[in-house]
């Protein structure tokens, strides 16, 4: 891996679907997080220029999904102004693919503010602290807990009063490979 | 029995990845399109990324700060590193000068006729001299080669084409002997000069060419993955000078950068270096001056540092509450603010500033800056500000007066909207079935002009780069 071009190629071809499944906690839709995810490898390639290798470079990326996410909430339209530029695809799954579960899960999601949906997926995905995730956010520890909870009570509604949480401490950053260790290819 | 959250969440992004996985496109088709939209926007990094590089920082900074005030408070803010420029320069050479091109008796040369491509008129070469900055220029590159078209049939691959554009709307195909293969970054209006940007693996380089003798005359070449050229463009005082401003980062941490600005002749002699500057700047209109962010201070200077002060900003007593501001126009600045929050940015509020040290004036609410150029004529201003909280995406056309006031000239559907550089255009589909027109859009009353239809097909294969000067 020499240049910038080479390990984005390596991390479409290798890591995408893991990025897609990971931005679907925060749109709860795959198509969105199609997008998301060219976006957020957009905004890191233009933006950093010492990738040296796939896995740091999965690392911004993660990141970049994270705040572009947040910041397309802002700002409802940045991705959609290049959807000129994407290349056509159909990337929703269709009935035979998606399971049950995943289909409560996407549709327990949905019904969660942007908000809520990033605090959930950035506390019990990512197992970050309610303090990093104030961090990331730009929200007080407060309106993070008050998120979480709102967050998690709406997803019991659906997914049922049986889901519960379990505190992690300590985690402050998360793993870049939390999806799978597998690759796409 | 009971169900763990964090369990559900990553057996459901594990399904998304393995449902991903099936049905995913090409990936060396988006790996193509994602190379495109990264080197587009490594072009326009200056004027758009700045303010998210900078807030982001004032993120970090702003997010320390309120940890820190959680448990000590009250927290110091953090030392804000002064300046550490130093100015170079050096004595100007005598200026370059390229001869006008004049009229000869040569033929003209037949125009390249493609469905893919806008229908145009020879150009004769005494036009060159005739063109201001009302003119516009823009290059057509293919940027997919031999591949199948999603409608069919191959992409056989164009050369580049380069186009100049008269006030009324007439296409002259310009007939230059260079192969300009490199996106197009800027052009000199009354001259047949245009500079372009080449980016490589770890490299970038700028070309000087002159379309009219197809001579280069002059390159700048970047290489190593420390180093880049981030902008470059005519400083256009009635001089050929060209002026680059490049970056340097650091291998061991890529948000450490210092930027230096360079004005050099056409030819490639140095007539001024500025540098190394720290923090975010973004150059003032003529190129002259900057807005230095760093930390949470916001300076503006000359480009070599001299007659520093500090501006205004708003919520100056409430860490991370606004982006970095850029220039509006030649004395004032243009800031988003979210003083509640990013959140779902309805409360936004977009404020001007004055760089000449004054008080900051809130001009709108529930919108953001769009970030992009703006224009100016008469003491009016021209922006594009985004309606906040818009799911479909809604960009207004907004005079702000000498007086603070604003007027929305138009909305703009973020979707059909193009911007090749500093000029602003819209896509529509045509009445020509299968064709979408493109209309230039006058940013100072809104009102648009057809200029070319293009094969629907083709539009979406095109790398259009150019640059309209609007009398800047």
């Amino acid at each position: 891996m020499t240049g910038w071009q080479d390990v984005l190629e390596e991390v479409v071809r290798t890591r995408r679907s893991a990025l897609v499944g990971y931005a679907c906690l925060f749109t709860a839709d795959p198509t969105d997080a199609e997008d998301l995810v060219h976006e957020a490898l957009a905004r890191t390639f233009a933006r950093h220029r010492n990738l040296p290798d796939t896995r740091s470079a999965e690392a911004y990326v993660r990141q970049a999904i994270r705040t572009t996410f947040l910041d397309t909430t802002r700002k409802q339209r940045s991705w959609r102004t290049h959807a000129h530029l994407f290349v056509a695809t159909s990337t929703a799954p269709g009935p035979a693919l998606a399971t049950e579960a995943m289909i409560d899960v996407r549709a327990a999601l949905a019904m969660l503010s942007p908000r809520e949906r990033a605090c959930v997926a950035l506390r019990y995905f990512d197992d970050l602290t309610v303090a990093d995730i104030a961090r990331d956010l730009s929200l007080s520890t407060g309106a993070v807990k008050r998120y979480l909870s709102d967050g998690t009570a709406k997803l019991r509604t659906r997914l049922g009063p049986d889901v519960v949480t379990v505190e992690r401490p300590g985690a402050t950053h998360a793993p870049i490979t939390h999806v799978t260790g597998r690759t796409d290819a | 029995m009971s169900r763990d959250l964090s369990s559900i969440l990553r057996q459901y992004a594990d399904d998304e990845y393995a449902a991903h996985a099936v049905t995913a496109s090409d990936p060396s088709a988006r790996f193509r399109t994602l190379v495109t939209t990264v080197q587009h926007r490594r072009t326009r990094r200056r004027s758009a990324v700045i303010g998210a590089a900078a807030a982001a920082a004032a993120v970090l900074v702003g997010g320390i700060v309120a940890a820190d005030a959680l448990t000590n408070a009250p927290a110091p803010l953090p030392a804000v590193p002064g300046p550490t420029m130093t100015s170079t320069l050096t004595p100007a050479p005598a200026p370059t000068v390229i001869p006008t091109p004049t009229a000869t008796a040569v033929a003209l040369p037949p125009v390249t006729v493609h469905a893919g491509l806008p229908e145009a008129q020879p150009m004769p070469p005494e036009l060159w001299a005739t063109t201001t900055a009302e003119w516009t220029m823009f290059a057509f590159n293919s940027n997919i080669r031999n591949e199948p078209l999603p409608t069919g049939g191959i992409w056989s691959g164009l050369p580049t084409v380069l186009y100049l554009v008269d006030p009324a709307g007439t296409v002259y195909e310009v007939p230059s002997p260079a192969s300009v293969w490199d996106p197009m970054i800027d052009w000199l209006p009354g001259s047949s000069l245009i500079v372009t940007m080449d980016y490589g693996n770890e490299r970038t380089a700028a070309k000087v060419v002159d379309l009219h003798t197809g001579q280069t005359l002059s390159v700048v070449d970047r290489t190593g993955p420390e180093l880049e050229l981030v902008d470059v463009s005519f400083v256009k005082d009635a001089t050929q000078d060209v002026r680059l401003t490049e970056s340097r980062s650091s291998s061991a941490d890529p948000a450490q950068e210092e930027d230096y600005v360079t004005v050099m002749t056409a030819t490639g002699s140095t007539v001024s270096r500025t540098g190394p500057i720290t923090g975010s700047i973004t150059l003032s209109p003529d190129g002259r001056r900057m807005i230095r962010t760093v930390g949470s201070e916001v300076h503006v200077s000359d480009v070599d540092g001299a007659h520093d002060l500090t501006m205004q900003r708003p919520y100056a007593d409430k860490a991370n509450s606004c982006w970095a501001p850029r220039w509006l126009d030649a004395d004032r600045a243009i800031v988003t603010c979210f003083p509640h929050g990013i959140g779902d940015g309805t409360s936004n509020e977009v404020w001007v500033v004055p760089t000449d040290g004054g008080a900051p004036a809130r001009v709108a609410t529930g919108r953001s800056d769009d970030g992009l150029a703006s224009w100016s004529a008469d003491g009016r201003v021209s922006t594009l500000l985004s309606v906040d909280g818009d799911p479909a995406g809604t960009d207004e056309l907004v005079q702000i007066g000498a007086d603070g006031r604003t007027t929305v000239l138009r909305s703009l559907p973020t979707s059909t909207m193009e911007r090749i550089s500093d000029r602003l255009w819209l896509t529509a589909p045509s009445r020509t079935s299968g064709s979408t027109d493109y209309l230039a859009v006058d940013p100072m009353t809104g009102t648009t002009t057809p200029l070319f239809a293009v094969a629907t097909e083709f539009a979406d294969q095109y790398l259009i780069s150019g640059r309209i000067s609007l009398g800047a």
